[in-house]
């Protein structure tokens, strides 16, 4: 059985707590405000009453150590690393005076549904190989536009003597080339993970897309068309035909650039 | 005896707590790349300011990694695998600073050297900030920092395109609304 406290103990307890609250050594015993933040960051702010009364409580159980300004948790260090965080909760105890180990803000939400590590690793590892496979494709197009031009002027172009036919089978040999380039860079693109979700919106990548769907559709109409007019010869719509294949090697050209400035500029 | 307790209380300056307005307040980033730059930009950050009575400042923020925006969602994605979000899901500044004339309320157009770190990729490390203090007619204040950090010292592994990497500093700028909690 407790015994009851006698009015004139409570009165002197009180009175040690008012003494306690008012003496140096709490006011300096620690970031005071601070604490109270530290100890219930998140929960909404508290009265000015009980914020003081935890100071006393405080000092009363951490008294001061040291000088202020002295930082315990930088200045000399060069850099610390940490275990992986998931929700900052680092440091979410009282802290020393002048140290920066503090939190005001308690435990960070934890984050939404994070993307796979592994994943994104991947996906850098095509992306990069999309890049170069990517510049390597612009390089071809280009030639085998050239050796199209080339090709067109050699039977078309009534320069002397014509017909030399030298430009053909180079021509068929960089348009495979770039088409082969054309499909293992896009397949690494496809095939890329996409862990991180991201809004649907106007940007580069777009711009990119839209211009490389463009080169897409130039592609397969270049390797029917080019090989159809391949098969006119000695028809009166051969050069007709060449003519359409060479303008639409043209689009196809400026599409593969485009899209690789998209994403350069 | 409640009186005098009440009393006792009231001799202890309590000074000021303040919080980060989300909705005003941005936390910048800017890298530099041969072909071109970028800024990527967060609203969704938190933050809090404590100043005691002796004019000491205690401030941290924290933001979302996946919260910064630099208009371009793939760029975007780039930096969340370069920054190894799984795994280390925020950015959080901190640090300490004194003026009594901020403890005063007399700090607009004060300049207050916080000594704090940066914690950013798993990698924490110790910086001095100059920030400047402006009140605003409103009451709140504002709170503008600009820092540049090093990738490579964060043990970032710098993002490349068409193989060029992206320079190593980033240039990292703090522009913040500070409301004052009332009691």
């Amino acid at each position: 059985m407790q015994r009851p406290v006698p009015p004139t103990a409570r009165l002197l307890t009180a009175l040690a707590l008012a003494l306690a609250a008012t003496a140096p050594s709490a006011a300096r015993a620690a970031p005071s405000l601070a604490e109270e933040h530290l100890q219930l960051a998140g929960a909404p702010a508290l009265g000015l009453d009980e914020a003081v009364i935890r100071r006393v409580l405080l000092a009363r159980a951490a008294p001061a150590d040291g000088d202020e300004d002295a930082r315990s948790g930088g200045g000399g260090k060069d850099e610390t690393t940490r275990e992986p965080q998931g929700g900052a909760a680092a440091g979410a105890g009282p802290a020393k005076p002048g140290s920066l180990d503090f939190d005001l803000l308690g435990e960070a939400q934890a984050p939404g549904a994070t993307p796979d590590a592994g994943r994104m690793k991947l996906r850098r590892q095509m992306l990069t190989g999309h890049q170069a496979s990517g510049i390597a494709l612009l390089g071809l197009q280009l030639s085998t536009t050239v050796l199209g031009q080339l090709n067109y002027q050699d039977k078309f172009g009534g320069s002397a003597p014509p017909n030399t036919d030298q430009y053909r089978m180079p021509h068929a040999v960089m348009s495979y080339a770039t088409l082969a380039a054309f499909v293992a860079t896009g397949t690494l693109a496809l095939l890329a993970p996409s862990p991180v979700k991201k809004p649907a919106r106007m940007d580069r990548v777009t711009v990119h897309r839209i211009a490389m769907f463009t080169a897409a559709a130039g592609m397969v109409a270049q390797a029917g068309l080019g090989i159809y007019t391949a098969g006119r010869e000695g028809y009166l719509d051969q050069q007709d035909t060449a003519q359409i294949h060479l303008a639409i090697g043209y689009v196809t050209l400026a599409a593969v650039a485009t899209g690789v400035a998209a994403l350069a500029l | 005896v409640i009186a005098l307790l009440a009393l006792s209380l009231a001799a202890v300056p309590a000074g000021r707590a303040f919080v980060v307005d989300a909705a005003a307040s941005t936390l910048r980033y800017h890298v530099t790349h041969k072909l071109h730059e970028v800024d990527g930009t967060s609203h969704t950050l938190e933050g809090k300011a404590i100043v005691e009575p002796d004019g000491r400042v205690l401030a941290m923020v924290r933001a979302p990694i996946a919260s910064f925006d630099s208009g371009d969602s793939n760029r975007d994605a780039h930096m969340q695998e370069a920054l190894e979000v799984s795994s280390h899901p925020y950015v959080v500044l901190k640090g300490i600073g004194r003026d009594p004339k901020v403890a005063a309320g007399a700090a607009s157009g004060e300049t207050l050297a916080l000594e704090g770190e940066l914690d950013l990729h798993g990698v924490k490390r110790p910086l001095s900030v100059p920030v400047q203090l402006e009140i605003r007619p409103d009451g709140a204040a504002r709170a503008h920092a600009t820092f540049d950090v090093s990738l490579d010292a964060y043990r970032i592994e710098r993002p490349s395109l068409l193989f060029v990497k992206l320079d190593d500093a980033c240039r990292i700028e703090v522009d913040l609304v500070l409301r004052e909690v009332k009691p």
